[in-house]
């Protein structure tokens, strides 16, 4: 029944990749400009863009150059970058590792600090502490991120000097030893992605906490903290897997004003230069690459909310 | 800059402050203006004086550019955005350099005459003894692979224009080129300056890995992310190189560029805002640097279309610019004063007979009458893309252009698709360029009716013949004058509203000496070749 269930999943997860694809495609086709008016620029002779299209293919209907597209995707061939003539996955290696890394660092402080908060403002709810959590989040989610990223960086890195003002990572360097230079983003990104989990969090327990068995376990003289962690907590799961899902799948597409603000060279900022560069292929492969992280992740989600939910797992 | 000191000091002593570091470059600066030097003659002067001290050897400069974008592409041909431009001079070298006073240095070419008297054919006598990154030896076969690389005729050139007076190229012995030209051009040589003509090895196709005769080789080149250029230790003119390396990378916050130089993450930092300016007067480890240049900022107003088509509409807008509060209010006085064309004080044919047109009302009002035109309403199309300055200007325009009735819209148009969208497409908008180091250059790019980037749209069959009899005229006296005529009718008929040409701006880490004040901008500045620069650490 399980694998059934999950079979489904991952069908429409494939489903969902697949018109995603063509809508990737479509959208890089109402860009106005193309990549050789991108690339010759502002003094580009006719001649020279007429050169360069034809070298490119651009000539050709689109319905041909999507399957094309497709089917080197399919075989793990995101083509060549039409402005660096390299190929496309050279270009993303790099780029992708530090997005996974920034996105992981971030949960792993985020999503834990969260959690604790949002079960703390549960136990206490409507009490002093509930609330100045509850502000703190919803502030920190409310302040623009480049603003909190200059401020820290102003007290941080400009006042105090212990900490660097830019993220660059140098290719082949092994990303652990430059860990002070991911400590600000990671501390940007926590406060925007934190306020979702505390909420959710506190909301579900709240809601547990005030319903028929955890009245039972408490009449049956059942320590507090023991109804929150045993029966309380197993209800959470389900939303918080979704919840971390959705914050990771951020993190990996959503990030460019942090990663631009700290000069971090993630994936983000290669979509949004390949953007500006017309640089198709790598707008498509970030977009796919975005897309499947979403499809991935949710679906993840899934199975796991169905792995940890008794009533999920038996067919009706 | 022209800032007043009470103390007056004698140059010399000066010097010697400089020499035992008692005083630095800003208190010198203001000093030397206040002993009746120039600015540029008091940079100058600087520089010799830095230069005195010893370099010392090794380290790596940080440079953080202010653009990027993942088409970076390392084919000299096909260069057009500034880190690309600065990657290929920073590896690669052409047959003539630019020093800092605009005049042609010989670089791969050691001397260069024109071999025919009317200047159709020029010899390039080549350096001996130069040896590419690879290993390879320089020869007059690769002077013929690179610049036949831009001849051919689906060539992706950028720099075709240029090249197109070239008729033949031809290798004269191993160590000698020679040029047949379609016709006459006694400045023919500068066209070897632009970076686009730097020379590969004969056959060379792999731009990856670039392979040039620069005082750097590459090192390490990650698209977009950063790059790292290493000592060649086989150089020609290895004594001007004390770095070990370069890198360069780009920080597109410029609040941020700024607290890179700050916290000492970069060395040199290009595109400073002026607002940031009193911040980096603050810091302890870091310098401005004010470099005056014929950067042009400026308002295109086309020549074939309503209502700018119209002579007297144009010079009513002409006398709207109160050119002296743009200097002041937008450039804070790092600007130099211009005159509605493309040629800018610093530039060694600029005539200094045609006087400044004043901010006059009354006569913008005469000629809208002219124009048949009285309280116009006009648009202009501006972004943050044109110019640093363009969109201020405009908004300046709008109120003075105010007291003559003329009632001025300013559309801010989109950064990223302005080129495209906006530019040589509305009547009126804003437009950027950098300096070309010659007027001929300035003439052929912009405004002869060939010209590939005519904006404005101005056609002329005075202006092209002109430019032909310049070309050909060997007398240096006689040259001038055909460019005084030149510039009388860009100034008086052409269609470019420009006000100022500001001073470029960058900012670098005390340690970083040997630093040259280039008036074509950092693209051909000492920063990209990396002579003569060192870290005092």
């Amino acid at each position: 029944m399980i694998l059934k269930l999950l079979g489904i999943r991952v069908l429409t997860g494939l489903l969902t990749l697949a018109i995603v694809s063509l809508l990737v495609f479509g959208a890089t086709e109402i860009l106005p400009g193309d990549v050789a008016e991108a690339v010759l620029g502002r003094g580009a002779t006719p001649e020279a863009l007429a050169a360069m299209r034809e070298r490119l293919s651009l000539d050709q209907p689109a319905y041909i150059r999507y399957f094309e597209w497709l089917g080197r995707m399919m075989n793990g061939d995101f083509g060549t970058s039409t402005a660096t003539g390299r190929p496309v996955i050279t270009l993303i290696e790099d780029r992708l590792l530090n997005t996974a890394v920034l996105a992981l660092a971030t949960a792993l402080v985020a999503v834990p600090l969260a959690f604790g908060l949002g079960l703390l403002s549960a136990m206490r709810a409507n009490s002093v502490t509930d609330q100045t959590i509850t502000v703190g989040a919803l502030v920190a989610v409310a302040v623009p991120e480049f603003f909190t990223a200059v401020v820290l960086i102003y007290v941080f890195s400009v006042t105090f000097e212990w900490l660097p003002a830019i993220s660059m990572i140098r290719s082949g360097e092994p990303i652990l030893q430059s860990l002070d230079r991911l400590v600000l983003p990671i501390a940007v990104l926590t406060m925007v992605v934190m306020a979702h989990t505390v909420r959710m969090t506190r909301s579900t327990v709240v809601n547990v906490l005030s319903s028929g068995f955890v009245e039972m376990a408490l009449l049956k003289g059942m320590p507090r903290h023991r109804i929150v962690l045993l029966h309380a907590l197993p209800n959470v799961l389900s939303p918080l897997f979704t919840v971390i899902a959705l914050t990771l799948a951020y993190l990996v597409s959503g990030v460019v004003v942090v990663e631009t603000v700290f000069s971090y060279p993630g994936l983000g900022r290669l979509m949004v230069d390949a953007v500006a560069g017309r640089d198709v292929p790598v707008i498509q492969a970030c977009g796919m690459i975005f897309c499947a992280a979403y499809v991935v992740l949710n679906m993840t989600a899934d199975a796991l909310s169905v792995l940890s939910n008794p009533r999920l797992r038996v067919p009706k | 800059m022209g800032r007043q000191a009470d103390r007056r000091l004698d140059q010399d002593g000066m010097i010697n402050s400089v020499r035992r570091g008692t005083i630095g470059r800003r208190e010198f600066l203001r000093n030397a203006t206040a002993t009746g030097l120039t600015v540029a003659a008091a940079q100058a002067l600087w520089a010799k004086t830095a230069m005195a001290q010893a370099p010392k050897r090794g380290g790596t400069a940080r440079v953080a550019f202010a653009s990027t974008s993942p088409t970076l592409t390392l084919d000299p041909i096909k260069t057009v955005n500034i880190p690309d431009l600065t990657h290929v001079r920073q590896l690669g070298q052409e047959l003539v350099a630019l020093g800092p006073d605009l005049k042609l240095e010989p670089q791969l070419a050691t001397a260069w005459e024109a071999s025919a008297a009317d200047g159709s054919e020029w010899v390039f006598e080549l350096r001996k003894g130069v040896e590419f990154h690879n290993g390879k030896p320089f020869t007059s076969a690769d002077v013929v692979y690179s610049m036949g690389r831009h001849l051919t005729k689906d060539s992706e050139s950028v720099h075709k224009a240029q090249m197109a007076q070239i008729d033949e190229v031809s290798a004269d012995g191993a160590h000698a080129v020679r040029f047949k030209l379609k016709s006459p051009n006694f400045e023919f040589p500068v066209a070897f300056t632009g970076g686009r003509t730097v020379v590969i090895p004969e056959g060379h196709t792999d731009f990856i890995n670039f392979v040039g005769t620069g005082g750097f080789k590459l090192g390490e080149f990650q698209p977009g992310v950063r790059t790292l250029f290493v000592r060649h230790e086989n150089y020609w003119n290895a004594d001007r190189v004390h770095l070990d390396a370069i890198e360069t990378f780009s920080i597109l916050d410029p609040t941020n560029r700024i607290n890179a130089l700050v916290t000492g993450e970069a060395d040199f930092i290009v595109g400073v805002d002026l607002n940031a300016l009193p911040r980096l007067e603050n810091a302890a480890n870091a310098e401005t640097m004010f470099v005056r240049g014929g950067q042009n900022v400026h308002m295109v107003m086309m020549c074939d279309r309503a209502p700018t088509d119209n002579h007297d509409f144009r010079l009513a807008m002409k006398h709207l610019q109160d050119r002296q509060r743009v200097v002041d209010s937008v450039y804070k006085g790092y600007a130099q004063v211009g005159n509605d064309y493309l040629l800018s004080p610093s530039h060694n044919e600029f005539s200094r007979e045609i006087p400044v047109r004043p901010y006059d009302v009354d006569k913008a009002k005469y000629h809208l009458r002219q124009a048949g035109a009285e309280n116009p309403t006009i648009e202009i199309f501006t972004s943050t893309a044109a110019g640093p300055g363009g969109l201020e200007q405009a908004l300046l325009f709008q109120q003075t252009a105010a007291a003559a009735g003329v009632t001025v819209n300013v559309q801010q148009a989109p950064a990223e698709s302005y080129w495209s969208a906006i530019w040589r497409k509305r009547p009126i908008h804003g437009s950027h360029w950098n300096m070309r180091p010659t007027a001929e250059l300035q003439w052929s790019q912009l405004y002869m009716s060939t010209a590939p980037e005519n904006e404005i749209e101005f056609r002329d069959e005075r202006v092209d013949r002109l430019v032909l009899q310049v070309r050909a005229e060997r007398d240096e006296a006689k040259r001038m004058e055909i460019w005084h005529e030149l510039q009388v009718i860009a100034h008086d008929e052409g269609g470019h509203l420009l006000a100022a040409h500001p001073d470029y701006i960058y900012a670098h880490a005390k340690s970083l000496k040997g630093l040259k004040p280039y008036p074509l901008g950092v693209g051909t500045s000492n920063i990209v070749s990396g002579e003569d620069l060192w870290l005092d650490t």
